[in-house]
C-alpha cells in the first residue's frame, strides 16, 4: 500500500488541506504545534479503516468544526497490489454523509462500492480490521505510542502475519509441556538456574547413604575386631602351655637357692660382728693420738706468746719517745700563728677610713646630679609657660565645623551659579531719555530714568513689569512660575547668613575669601602648641617627678650628709674627693690584707699538722699498751692448761689403743665371706624376679584369654547387624541411583528443550534480530549481542554479554531515548519483513522526540534504509512509505530525497 | 537304618539385595523350610537326622535365629546329629559355644564337637567337625578303617570339598574321594557344596553324597546376580555354591553293612527364585504378560527378575507403569505384589508411529526434543543411552498429560 493523495476538509481545525503526488519514500509533514498534524493522522485512520461515514463515535463527532458544523470530508488515493484506489468519506448521519471506493482504470475512476461497504471493502483489501491491527500496530504510531505492545496485546492478525513469514516460534503444546517439565524439575532443581535444590531427594538420599555407609563401616570394623580377637585368642591359647612350663621351672630353682641362702646368712652375721668391733678399736686409737698431738701444740703456743710479750715492751718505749717530740713541735708553731693574727686585726681597722672617703666621693656625685636636674626642670618650666600663653587666643573651630563651613561655602557658590544661569537679562537702550518704572520679582516698583544712548540692564528671576511712561507697559516673565528658583534663592540666603555669623564669631572678616583657610591654619597651630605643651609637661615630670622644690630639698640633704662626714673625719676637710686616688688606696689596702690572711692561714695549717702527729703518737702508745695486757693473759691461760696434763700418760693410752685395733683387724680377715657367698642373695633375688615375671606372664595370658572370651561372646548378632547395615547401604545406593537417574533425565530433557527452543528462536526471529542489531550497532548500542525473545515473535529484552547471571536485560531497563529508538528499530524491522510482497505505509507522529542530535542523525540514515527496503539482503525486506509528522522540521532536513510539506502553509484553518 | 541327610541350611543367611522386608522374609523362609524338613523326618519315620555342617550362615548369627533353630530341631523327637561347618566352625566365638547350644546335653539334638565315633543302633557314626573356616587338613583323616569283624553300618559325617576335580583351593577342607573305600564306610554324608552331588565308590555304588541346600538362595538363571551372600571358601568356582533352584533333603535307607544305600529326595524349599525373559512384539503381548503376572499364584513367595525385550509403540511402553511404577518415579504396580521383583526393560524399545508422535509431541519444540532423544537412545555409550531412554519415558508421560 502507498498513499498518493490526501484531501481533508472540515476536519477539526483543518478547513482544507490537499497533499498530492506523495511519493514512495519518506514524506515529512512539518508544522508547529496545533497546526493540525494529529488531526490529519486521525483523519487518515478514520477514512481508511476505523469509521463508517455515518459513525456517531465521539472521534467523528469531535472532528466536525465547532463553528461551521460542516460535515468532515476526507479523500485518500492509494495504491495496493498494483491497483489505484480512491476512498472518500463525508462523515454525517444525514443525507450529506456518504462513502465511496473507486478504482482507477483505463477509462478513469469507477465506483466500486458505496456506503458502509466501502469501508469494509478497504479493510478487506488491506487485510486488517482497524488502523491499529496487523502491520499497522507496528507502523502507525501516535505521539506516545513508541513502546512495543506487550505480548497479550499483540494483534492476532499481526501475529499470524509474522508466523506466515517467520514460522512458528513455540506452540501452545510446547508451552504446556515446558510448564509441566518445570514443575517436575522443582523436585530436584531451582526453576530458573537449574541448580540443585538444597533439600532435593538426591541430597537427602545421598546423606542417608553416607550415614548407612558410616554405619556399615562401623559394623565392618567390629567384624574385623572380632576376627582379630579370634586370632588373638587362638595365639594366646597356643602360648599357654609354654608359659605354664616356664613358670614351673622358675619355681623349682627358687626353692633350691632359698636353702643355700639360709646357711650363708649365719656366716654373714659373724663377719658383720667382727667388722663392727674393728671399727670401734680404730676409733679409740684415733682419739688417743689426737689428745697427744693437742698437748704438744699447747706447749709450742706458750713459748711463742712469751716471745711476743717481750717484743711489745720494746715497741712501747719507742712510741713514748715519738710522742714527746711531737708535743714540743706543736708548741712553737702555735705562737707564730698568734703574731700573724694580731697584724691582720690592726690592718683591718684602716678599712673604715677608706669607706668614709668613698662616701664623700659618692655624696659629691649625687649633689652634682641633683643640681643638673634642677637646672633642666627650670628651663622646661619656662617653656611650658610660654606655650600655655600661646594657647590663649581667638576661638578655634573643630575640623568638622571647618568642613561644614567649606561645604556651605561650596553650596552657596553652586546656588549662586544656578541662580545666575536662570536669570533673565533684560536691557533697555534709550533712544531718548526715558522714565521707566520697573517692578520685578515681587519687589516693590521703582522708577528710574534711562539717559539717551545708555543701556539699562535688568536681571529677572521670575517676572518684571516695566512701565515706560504712558507709552508702554512691558511685562517680562516666565510662562510658569519656577518655584525651585524661589526655594534656591531662599536657601542661598540662609547659607550666606550662617556663614557670616560663624566667621564673625571667629573674629574673621566674612567677606575675606581666605577666612575659612585662616580658620584651618589656626586649628593646625593650636594642635601643634598643644602637642608641644604635652611633651614639655612630660619632660618636667621626668626631670622632677615630685616637683622642683623637692629637688632643692634633696640637694640640701646631701650637703648635710657631707658635713656630717667631715665632722667625723676632720682630716678629710682638705681632701678633694678623687675616685682614681680612691681606687689606688683601696688596691694597696686590699693587697696588704691578702698577704696577712695568707700568712695566718699557713701558720694555722702547720699547727694543725703538728697537733695530728701528736694525737697519732699518743694513740700508738695506747694500742701497744693494750696488746701487752692481752698477751700477758694468754700466757697465763696456756700455763694453766700445761699444768693440768701429763704427756707420758697420754702416750701410753695411745699405744694400748693401737694394739687393740690390730687385733680386731685380724679377726675381720678371718671371717670374710667368699665371692660365691656374697653373690647368693643376688642370685636368689634374680630367681625370684624371674619367677614373678613368668607367673605374671602366665596370668596376663589367662586374663587375655578371659577378656577375649568375653569379647567374642559379645559378637553374637553381629552377622545380622552386618546384613542390615549392608542392606541399608544397598537400599540407599539403589534409591540414589534411581533418584539421580530421574533427576538427570529431567534435567537433560529440560536442557534439550531449552537448546532446541533457542535454535528455534534463532531460526525464527533471526531476521528481526539481525536487522535490529545491525541498526543498533550503527546507532552505537554495542553493549548487547542480541535480542531476547520469550514465547512471542516480538522481543522482550536484550542479551548482554556482560550480565553476570546471563539473564536478558528487560527493554525498559534502558534509557527513555534508547528505548524509543530500539522500539522504532524493531517496528521498522518487523514492518520491512511484512512488506516483502506489498509495500507498507508507516505513519510516525512526532518520532524520535527523545533522541539526541547525534543519534537522531543516525536514525535518519536508518529510516532512509528502512524506507528503501533490502530485497536482496540475507533476510529480504520490502520498502516502506514513511510519513513523518513533526514540529521540528530542521531535524529532518538531512533526509536526502525526502518530500517536505509545510503544513502551516498548506492547511487552511477554520477561524 | 533310615535317616534324613541335610546340609548347608545357612540359617541367618546373609542377603542384602532385596530391601529389608524381603531380606527378612528370605531368612524366615529358610527357617520355615526346616519345619518342612522336620515334618518329613517324622512322616518318613527316620531313625535319626544328619546335618552335615553350616547349620548357620555364620558364628555371629543373632540369638533369636540360634534359639529358633534349636527349638525346631528338638521337635524331631529323635537324634539329630550336627557337625559344625566352615561357616559355623568350632572356634572360641562359635555359635555352639553360646547358649542355648552350649548347654544342650542329653536332648535329641547332639552337637558333635569332637572327632570320635558315636554309637548308633546298628552301626557307628564317624563325625568330622570343623574347627576353622579354612584348613589344609582332610577332616575325615582321623577315621579309623573298618576293623575286621565289624559288621555294623559305618556312616561318615563331614563338611568340605570332595577332592574329585581340579582347581579346588587346598585349604577348603579337601576330602579324599576314596574315603568311603579306605575307611570302609557305607555312606559318607557330606555338606559344603550347594547343588546336589553324588559320587560312586570303586564298585560303582553311590555312597558319597551332597544333598544340596534345603532352601534355594540364588537366581539360577543369573549366576552373576549378587544377593549379598558370599562363601567362606577361597574358591573362584562359584558353581560349587550355586544351588539348582530347589530346596531339598535326602531320606537314606541302608538295609545292612555293604548294601547300597537307597536315596530319596524330599522337597523342602519355600521360596521360588524366578528369573524370566520375555520378548514382546506388540501391545497385546505386553497386555497378556501383565495379565499373567497379575494372576500368578503364590506371588508372596516369589522373587522375580523380569527381563523384557522387543519393540513396542510408545503408548504401550507407558503401560510398563502398570508393572512397575517406580520406572516413572512413582510407587506401586503389579510387581510390587511379589515378595520381591525387579524389572529390566533396558532392551525394550519404543517405536512410536508417526501418528502417535504427532499426537504426543506435536510439530514444535517437543517434537525436536523427541528426535534428539531418540538419536541419543541409539548411542553406543550405555550412560547416554540410559539417560536418553529415561528422558524419553518422561517426555512421553508429560506430553501425554498436557495433551489431555
Amino acid at each position: 500500500m502507498k498513499i498518493r493523495t490526501l484531501e481533508v476538509r472540515n476536519w477539526a481545525c483543518i478547513e482544507s488541506l490537499i497533499l498530492d503526488e506523495l511519493h514512495d519514500g519518506i514524506i515529512v509533514l512539518h508544522g508547529p504545534n496545533r497546526t493540525g498534524k494529529s488531526s490529519l493522522v486521525q483523519a487518515i485512520r478514520s477514512c481508511l479503516f476505523d469509521h463508517d461515514h455515518d459513525s456517531q463515535k465521539s472521534v467523528i463527532l469531535d472532528a466536525s468544526p465547532h463553528k461551521t458544523k460542516a460535515a468532515p470530508h476526507v479523500e485518500i488515493e492509494f495504491e495496493h497490489a498494483g491497483e489505484h484506489y480512491r476512498v472518500s468519506k463525508t462523515f454525517a448521519k444525514t443525507k450529506e454523509g456518504q462513502a465511496t471506493l473507486e478504482r482507477h482504470g483505463p477509462s478513469g475512476w469507477s465506483v466500486l462500492v458505496r456506503g458502509k461497504d466501502a469501508s469494509k471493502r478497504v479493510r478487506d483489501l488491506i487485510g486488517v480490521e482497524s488502523s491499529r491491527a496487523g502491520i499497522f500496530q507496528m507502523l502507525w504510531l501516535g505521539q506516545r505510542d513508541f513502546l512495543l505492545p506487550v505480548p497479550r496485546e499483540i494483534d492476532p492478525t499481526l501475529a499470524k502475519a509474522l508466523e506466515s513469514v517467520l514460522g512458528t516460534l513455540i506452540t501452545g503444546h510446547d508451552i504446556d509441556f515446558k510448564e509441566r517439565l518445570d514443575k517436575a524439575c522443582e523436585r530436584w532443581f531451582t526453576v530458573k538456574t537449574m541448580k540443585d535444590q538444597k533439600h532435593s531427594p538426591v541430597t537427602r538420599v545421598t546423606s542417608d547413604l553416607d550415614e548407612a555407609r558410616a554405619r556399615k563401616a562401623d559394623i565392618d570394623r567390629q567384624w574385623a575386631d572380632a576376627e582379630s580377637a579370634l586370632k588373638e585368642y587362638d595365639d594366646a591359647l597356643a602360648r599357654q602351655p609354654e608359659l605354664r612350663r616356664n613358670r614351673e621351672e622358675a619355681e623349682a630353682e627358687q626353692e633350691r637357692v632359698q636353702k643355700e641362702c639360709a646357711a650363708v646368712r649365719q656366716h654373714k652375721s659373724q663377719y658383720e660382728l667382727t667388722v663392727e668391733n674393728l671399727q670401734q678399736s680404730e676409733q679409740l686409737f684415733k682419739q688417743a693420738e689426737q689428745k697427744l698431738s693437742e698437748f704438744d701444740d699447747t706447749a709450742r703456743q706458750l713459748e711463742s706468746a712469751m716471745q711476743e710479750a717481750n717484743n711489745l715492751h720494746l715497741e712501747q718505749c719507742s712510741a713514748q719517745e715519738k710522742r714527746a717530740q711531737a708535743l714540743q713541735s706543736a708548741g712553737g708553731t702555735r705562737e707564730s700563728a698568734e703574731v700573724v693574727q694580731q697584724q691582720l686585726a690592726q690592718h683591718q681597722q684602716g678599712r673604715a677610713a677608706l669607706e668614709y672617703r668613698q662616701r664623700l666621693i659618692a655624696n659629691r656625685l649625687e649633689q652634682e646630679a641633683i643640681e643638673g636636674k634642677i637646672h633642666q626642670a627650670e628651663e622646661l618650666d619656662d617653656r611650658r609657660e610660654e606655650l600655655e600663653q600661646k594657647l590663649v587666643g581667638p576661638p578655634v573651630l573643630t575640623d568638622g565645623q571647618i568642613n561644614d563651613l567649606r561645604l556651605k561655602r561650596d553650596k552657596a557658590s553652586e546656588h549662586r551659579a544656578r541662580l545666575a544661569a536662570s536669570e533673565i537679562h533684560v536691557s533697555i537702550h534709550a533712544k531718548k531719555p526715558l522714565e521707566v518704572e520697573i517692578a520685578s520679582d515681587g519687589e516693590p516698583a521703582g522708577s528710574a530714568v534711562i539717559p539717551v544712548s545708555q543701556e539699562r540692564r535688568l536681571l529677572i528671576r521670575q517676572r518684571a513689569e516695566i512701565q515706560i511712561g504712558d507709552l508702554a507697559v512691558i511685562r517680562v516673565g516666565r510662562g510658569k512660575e519656577d518655584r525651585d528658583l524661589e526655594a534656591l534663592a531662599n536657601e542661598l540666603a540662609e547659607i550666606e547668613r550662617s556663614l557670616r555669623d560663624t566667621l564673625t564669631g571667629a573674629q574673621l572678616d566674612p567677606n575675606d575669601p581666605t577666612a575659612i583657610d585662616q580658620l584651618a591654619s589656626r586649628r593646625l597651630q593650636q594642635e601643634e602648641s598643644t602637642r608641644q605643651l604635652k611633651s614639655v609637661r612630660a619632660q618636667i615630670g621626668k626631670a622632677a617627678p615630685s616637683g622642683i622644690p623637692s629637688l632643692h630639698a634633696q640637694l640640701k640633704q646631701k650637703r648635710a650628709e657631707q658635713q656630717t662626714i667631715l665632722t667625723r673625719r676632720p682630716e678629710l676637710h682638705s681632701w678633694i674627693p678623687d675616685q682614681a686616688e680612691m681606687d689606688r688606696l683601696r688596691f694597696e689596702f686590699d693587697d696588704r690584707e691578702g698577704k696577712l690572711k695568707s700568712d695566718a692561714q699557713e701558720a694555722k695549717q702547720m699547727s694543725d699538722r703538728l697537733n695530728e702527729s701528736l694525737r697519732q703518737a699518743t694513740d700508738a702508745e695506747q694500742t701497744i699498751r693494750t696488746r701487752i695486757a692481752g698477751q700477758l693473759i694468754r700466757v697465763q691461760n696456756l700455763k694453766e692448761i700445761m699444768g693440768r696434763l701429763d704427756r707420758a700418760a697420754l702416750a701410753h693410752e695411745r699405744d694400748v689403743a693401737r694394739a687393740r685395733s690390730a687385733e680386731a683387724k685380724r679377726k675381720v680377715e678371718e671371717t670374710t665371706l667368699s665371692e660365691a657367698e656374697q653373690a647368693i642373695e643376688t642370685q636368689y633375688q634374680n630367681i625370684r624376679t624371674a619367677h614373678a615375671h613368668r607367673a605374671e606372664r602366665l596370668r596376663s595370658n589367662e586374663i587375655l584369654l578371659a577378656e577375649l572370651r568375653v569379647k567374642l561372646a559379645g559378637t553374637e548378632g553381629l552377622h545380622q547387624k552386618r546384613i542390615q547395615a549392608e542392606q541399608a547401604v544397598n537400599d540407599k545406593a539403589r534409591e540414589l541411583e534411581r533418584e539421580s537417574l530421574h533427576a538427570q533425565a529431567h534435567k537433560h530433557l529440560k536442557e534439550l528443550f531449552e537448546e532446541v527452543r533457542q535454535e528455534q528462536v534463532r531460526r525464527t526471529v533471526g531476521p528481526i534480530n539481525d536487522r535490529v542489531m545491525g541498526w543498533a550497532k550503527q546507532l552505537g548500542l554495542t553493549d548487547y549481542s542480541g535480542l531476547s525473545f520469550g514465547n512471542e515473535l516480538l522481543p522482550e529484552g536484550l542479551v548482554s554479554d556482560h550480565a553476570a547471571d546471563g539473564e536478558p536485560v528487560a527493554l525498559d531497563r534502558e534509557s527513555y531515548g534508547t528505548l524509543e529508538q530500539l522500539s522504532l528499530l524493531i517496528r521498522l524491522a518487523v514492518g520491512g519483513l511484512l512488506s516483502q510482497d506489498e509495500p507498507a505505509v508507516a505513519i510516525l507522529d512526532d518520532p524520535l522526540a527523545h533522541a539526541d542530535l547525534g543519534k537522531h542523525r543516525k536514525m535518519l540514515d536508518i529510516l532512509a534504509r528502512a524506507s528503501r527496503g533490502e530485497p536482496h539482503g540475507p533476510h529480504p525486506t520490502g520498502p516502506l512509505q514513511l510519513i513523518i509528522l513533526t514540529c521540528h522540521e530542521d531535524r529532518f532536513d538531512y533526509l536526502d530525497g525526502a518530500q517536505q510539506f509545510d503544513l502551516a502553509r498548506l492547511i487552511h484553518r477554520g477561524s | 537304618m533310615r535317616f534324613l541327610h541335610a546340609a548347608d541350611l545357612h540359617l541367618g543367611l546373609r542377603v542384602t539385595r532385596f530391601g529389608s522386608d524381603a531380606n527378612g522374609r528370605v531368612q524366615e523362609a529358610r527357617l520355615k523350610a526346616v519345619e518342612v524338613m522336620v515334618d518329613q523326618a517324622k512322616a518318613r519315620a527316620v531313625d535319626f537326622v544328619l546335618i552335615a555342617g553350616d547349620l548357620f550362615d555364620d558364628n555371629h548369627v543373632d540369638a533369636a535365629t540360634s534359639r529358633r533353630a534349636l527349638e525346631m530341631l528338638e521337635t524331631v523327637n529323635r537324634p539329630v546329629y550336627i557337625i559344625p561347618g566352615n561357616h559355623d566352625p568350632l572356634t572360641a566365638d562359635s555359635v555352639f559355644a553360646r547358649p542355648p547350644w552350649s548347654m544342650i546335653s542329653d536332648g535329641c539334638v547332639r552337637m558333635l564337637r569332637t572327632a570320635e565315633p558315636v554309637s548308633l543302633p546298628g552301626g557307628t557314626l564317624l563325625p568330622c567337625p570343623l574347627f576353622a573356616k579354612n584348613s589344609l587338613d582332610d577332616p575325615t583323616r582321623w577315621m579309623p578303617p573298618r576293623e575286621s569283624g565289624d559288621i555294623g553300618i559305618r556312616i561318615g559325617l563331614a563338611h568340605g570339598s570332595l577332592n574329585d576335580r581340579d582347581n579346588l583351593p587346598p585349604d577348603d577342607h579337601l576330602i579324599d574321594r576314596h574315603t568311603v573305600d579306605a575307611k570302609g564306610l557305607d555312606y559318607l554324608a557330606l555338606g559344603h557344596w550347594h547343588a546336589p552331588y553324588r559320587h560312586a565308590d570303586r564298585n560303582g555304588v553311590v555312597r558319597t553324597v551332597y544333598p544340596g541346600v534345603h532352601e534355594p538362595m540364588r537366581f539360577r538363571e543369573s549366576p552373576d546376580f549378587s544377593t549379598g551372600w558370599s562363601a567362606y571358601s577361597n574358591t573362584a568356582r562359584t558353581d560349587l555354591f550355586s544351588d539348582d533352584g530347589k530346596g531339598r533333603a535326602l531320606i537314606v535307607t541302608i538295609e545292612q553293612a555293604g548294601a547300597p544305600p537307597i536315596i530319596d529326595e524330599i522337597e523342602t524349599g519355600r521360596f521360588q527364585w524366578r528369573d524370566e525373559s520375555h520378548t514382546l512384539r506388540d501391545e497385546q503381548e505386553l497386555s497378556a504378560l501383565i495379565d499373567e503376572l497379575g494372576h500368578r499364584e503364590n506371588q508372596d513367595n516369589q522373587l522375580l527378575r523380569l527381563h523384557l525385550s522387543g519393540t513396542l509403540p510408545a503408548s504401550a511402553l507407558m503401560r510398563l507403569d502398570e508393572l512397575d511404577a517406580t520406572l516413572a518415579g512413582g510407587q506401586g504396580g503389579i510387581l510390587s505384589r511379589y515378595r520381591w521383583a525387579e524389572l529390566d526393560a533396558e532392551r525394550l524399545h519404543a517405536e512410536p508411529t508417526d501418528g502417535e508422535i504427532q499426537d504426543l509431541a506435536g510439530s514444535g519444540i517437543v517434537r525436536a526434543v523427541y528426535e534428539r532423544l531418540k538419536s541419543e537412545a541409539g548411542s553406543a555409550d550405555p550412560q547416554v543411552q540410559s539417560l536418553a531412554r529415561q528422558s524419553l519415558l518422561i517426555l512421553y508421560r508429560f506430553a501425554k498429560e498436557v495433551r489431555r
